[in-house]
């Protein structure tokens, strides 16, 4: 049958009334897509910051999820140098793993005692090469921020770190890391007479560098760092400032120190074997976790480790993305309603119009289920129709947000991100979109054709 | 008359309207037969009961008593769909208002019915261009039914109507619409139509002077033949 070339004229019969259909059809698909295009970009965007900075697998030592953060001397990972080498050495997981860091986790207390200030700190030790490499992780291949997210550290560097913008900000490091643009400090009122320095507790250092044996870099600025060694003694060490970084979250940049690793485990594991907190694992593709996990599981002690996705170890990821993903819902349903109301009544609109013609048919020949068929297919049209365009639009318009560059900042960040649409990041959701509103304006198309299906013919020729 | 040359066998066939819990009879008991390959006439009044009759001939309606048989068919047994394609293969109809589909131009229009029968391709596109030339509008084959005139539109109707050659063609006062001229002009050419080919035809109309040389009348009135 002839029923797409008489459909696609029946639309062209009543071009103002189907320019609206198709119009209202096109805008929802515009809205699902660029909103459904935007969540997508941050959800990609918030895996790929925890990818870059901590990886898709962590490593622990079996309990430290639930008795880390209150014993961490017991729950940290003595022996991860073998660990380390029944990873690398598994050519199962060269495909799969980019990069492998054992890294060290812990608190303290930072004091620039030339500036008299100090602060609580969150300390990581890290190997610097390592975690750049970390930092170049980008599957998506999305811009994220126009700041560079790399360390720039070097490996050889023990005693080298960096801080927060605002925590150089805090600390007073502003002038010795030359940052241009921190906010004018007031200047401190010296109380008179008691011009004592204020106490350096780098006297506790249980260091093999003594302390004060790295001389403060030019360019750079110096922290002395007080933290608790497993042992349960105070201990400091001095960490040289090479740079201050724009860190996402405002927790971090107010109060992360990233620092080499030999530091971190000088300061937290004095003369005692050198521990870390765990290992991260990299991969070079987020789907791979599951099959990377099961490798890992198999050929590493079980139980005596925890191995976890970075899902796990942050279940705000997926609390995000059910967010996202409630959202989206309740929008696409609304606009999945409009599309609804739009084509039930164009096409009731377009039944009543046409008694004359349906009995026309019915009396040549026509089934029913003809009849039904071809108002169906009209509907089908006008979906096609009207989300190919929204499709069109909302790939023109993304293009032109992606190309614009505006940034906003997340809330609880410190730096701005890139306000993004992307559309392809998941394959299949431009597809569904435009599937699910076809479907819709198809199946909205059901009942004015049922009833146009359902006329007497003697009645519908009556009709004038 | 043997029994083959029958086509339509009526046999008391009665058609009762419900108007708000009134019933309304519009056909009293018609039993007659209709004969093959002849130009049959229902002439009656208005209201008599001319439409409902040929709509019950043409197996859009149903009697509410009685029973018919169209080429020794019992349609009253036939499902909707069955129905459906019976008309497709055998019934031909000519309305007053000429109903075309206004989206299709006028091959497009007489091609429709062979598109149901499922006729191949190949030989459409003769039958098609065979059926206008019949009517004389091989000149307008490509113009939508907005741009031909009355008479025009009801001969492509007729062209549409017999493109299949069915067995029966049905034209319920085809010329009401159409002036006196035009519409006699309609007349003679479905009856130079029915003179040379293998279809009967089943025409009414209310005005006798349309068809004063008619070889089979059926007079109607208030719902009976006489
Ligand atoms: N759908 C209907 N509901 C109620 N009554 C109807 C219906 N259709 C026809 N009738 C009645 O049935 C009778 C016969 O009508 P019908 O249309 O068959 O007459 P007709 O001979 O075709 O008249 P005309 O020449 O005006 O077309 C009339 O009294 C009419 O009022
Ligand atoms: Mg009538």
């Amino acid at each position: 049958m002839r029923t797409f070339t008489i459909a696609y004229r029946n639309i062209y019969r009543n071009t103002r009334r189907s320019l609206m259909t198709v119009l209202a059809i096109a805008v929802s698909s515009v809205s699902v897509l660029l909103f459904g295009g935007n969540i997508l970009s941050i959800i990609y965007t918030l895996q790929t910051g925890y990818v870059r900075t901590s990886g898709h697998i962590h490593i622990y030592k079996s309990g430290y999820s639930r008795y880390g953060a209150t014993n961490p001397a017991a729950y940290s990972l003595g022996d991860y140098e073998q660990v380390l080498r029944t990873i690398t050495a598994d050519p199962q997981l060269q495909s799969s793993v980019r990069a492998v860091m054992p890294f060290l986790y812990f608190q303290g207390i930072a004091g620039n005692f030339a500036a008299d200030t100090s602060q609580a700190f969150s300390g990581i030790g890290i190997l610097p090469s390592i975690f750049d490499r970390f930092a170049g992780w980008d599957d998506y291949h999305l811009k994220v921020t126009k700041t560079d997210i790399s360390t720039g550290l070097k490996d050889a560097d023990a005693t080298g770190g960096v801080v927060g913008y605002g925590m150089a900000d805090r600390l007073d490091l502003c002038g010795p890391l030359r940052l241009d643009d921190c906010p004018p400090r007031p200047e401190p009122k010296k109380k008179p007479g008691k011009n004592v320095p204020a106490m350096d507790f780098s006297a506790l250092t249980e260091s093999d560098f003594p302390a004060g044996t790295s001389a403060q870099d030019a360019g750079s600025a110096r922290l002395d760092l007080l933290a608790a060694t497993s042992g349960g003694a105070p201990n400091v060490v001095t960490l040289n400032v090479r740079k201050a970084m724009r860190m996402g979250s405002k927790a971090f940049n107010d109060g992360l120190i990233i620092m080499n690793l030999k530091l971190a485990q000088q300061l937290v594991c004095g003369r005692a074997e050198k521990k870390v907190t765990g290992l991260m694992l990299q991969l070079d593709h987020t789907k791979d976790i599951p099959q990377t996990l099961g490798r890992l599981r198999a050929i590493l002690p079980g139980d005596d480790l925890e191995i976890k996705s970075f899902q796990e170890v942050r279940p705000m990821y997926g609390q995000t993305i059910s967010m996202f993903a409630t959202i989206f819902g309740f929008v696409a349903f609304i606009m999945g309603v409009i599309v609804l109301f739009t084509t039930v009544n164009t096409m009731s609109m377009s039944v009543m119009e046409r008694i004359n013609e349906i009995g026309t048919a019915r009396a040549l020949g026509l089934r029913r289920s003809d009849i039904m068929r071809q108002f169906v297919a009209e509907g089908f049209l006008l979906g096609v129709i009207g989300t190919t365009l929204g499709a069109v639009a909302a790939l023109a318009i993304s293009g032109a947000i992606n190309w614009a560059e505006v940034t906003w900042t997340p809330p609880d960040y410190a730096t701005p991100v890139f306000l993004s649409v992307h559309l392809f990041l998941q394959p299949l959701f431009l597809p569904a979109c435009w599937l699910g509103l076809v479907a819709v304006a198809t199946l909205s198309s059901l009942i004015p054709a049922r009833n146009a299906a359902r006329m007497m013919i003697v009645d519908a020729l009556r009709h004038n | 008359m043997p029994e083959s040359e029958i086509i339509v066998r009526l046999k008391d066939i009665h058609k009762t309207y419900m108007l708000d819990k009134v019933e309304v009879p519009a056909l009293k008991g018609i039993t007659t037969d209709i004969y093959k390959k002849r130009f049959n006439v229902f002439i009656g009044q208005s209201g008599s009961g001319k439409t409902t009759l040929l709509n019950i001939i043409g197996c859009i309606d149903t009697p509410s008593r009685g029973s018919i048989e169209i080429c020794g068919q019992d349609v009253t047994a036939l499902s909707d769909d069955e129905l459906s394609d019976f008309r497709a293969r055998h019934i031909g109809f000519v309305f007053q208002t000429f109903n075309l589909m206004p989206v299709l131009c006028a091959y497009e229009n007489v091609e429709y019915p062979l598109l149901l029968t499922k006729t191949p391709a190949s030989e459409r596109r003769d039958k098609v261009l065979l059926a206008l030339e019949k009517v004389g509008l091989l000149d307008h084959k490509d113009k939508l039914p907005n741009e031909l005139s009355g008479g025009q539109r009801q001969r492509v109707a007729i062209a549409r109507a017999l493109v299949k050659k069915p067995a029966l063609v049905l034209a319920d006062e085809p010329t009401a619409n159409l002036d006196h001229k035009t519409g006699k002009e309609i007349i003679e050419l479905m009856q130079g139509i029915q003179a040379s080919g293998e279809t009967t035809f089943i025409f009414s109309t209310h005005d006798r002077n349309l068809v004063y040389n008619s070889e089979d009348l059926f007079m109607i009135m208030d719902g009976t033949i006489l």
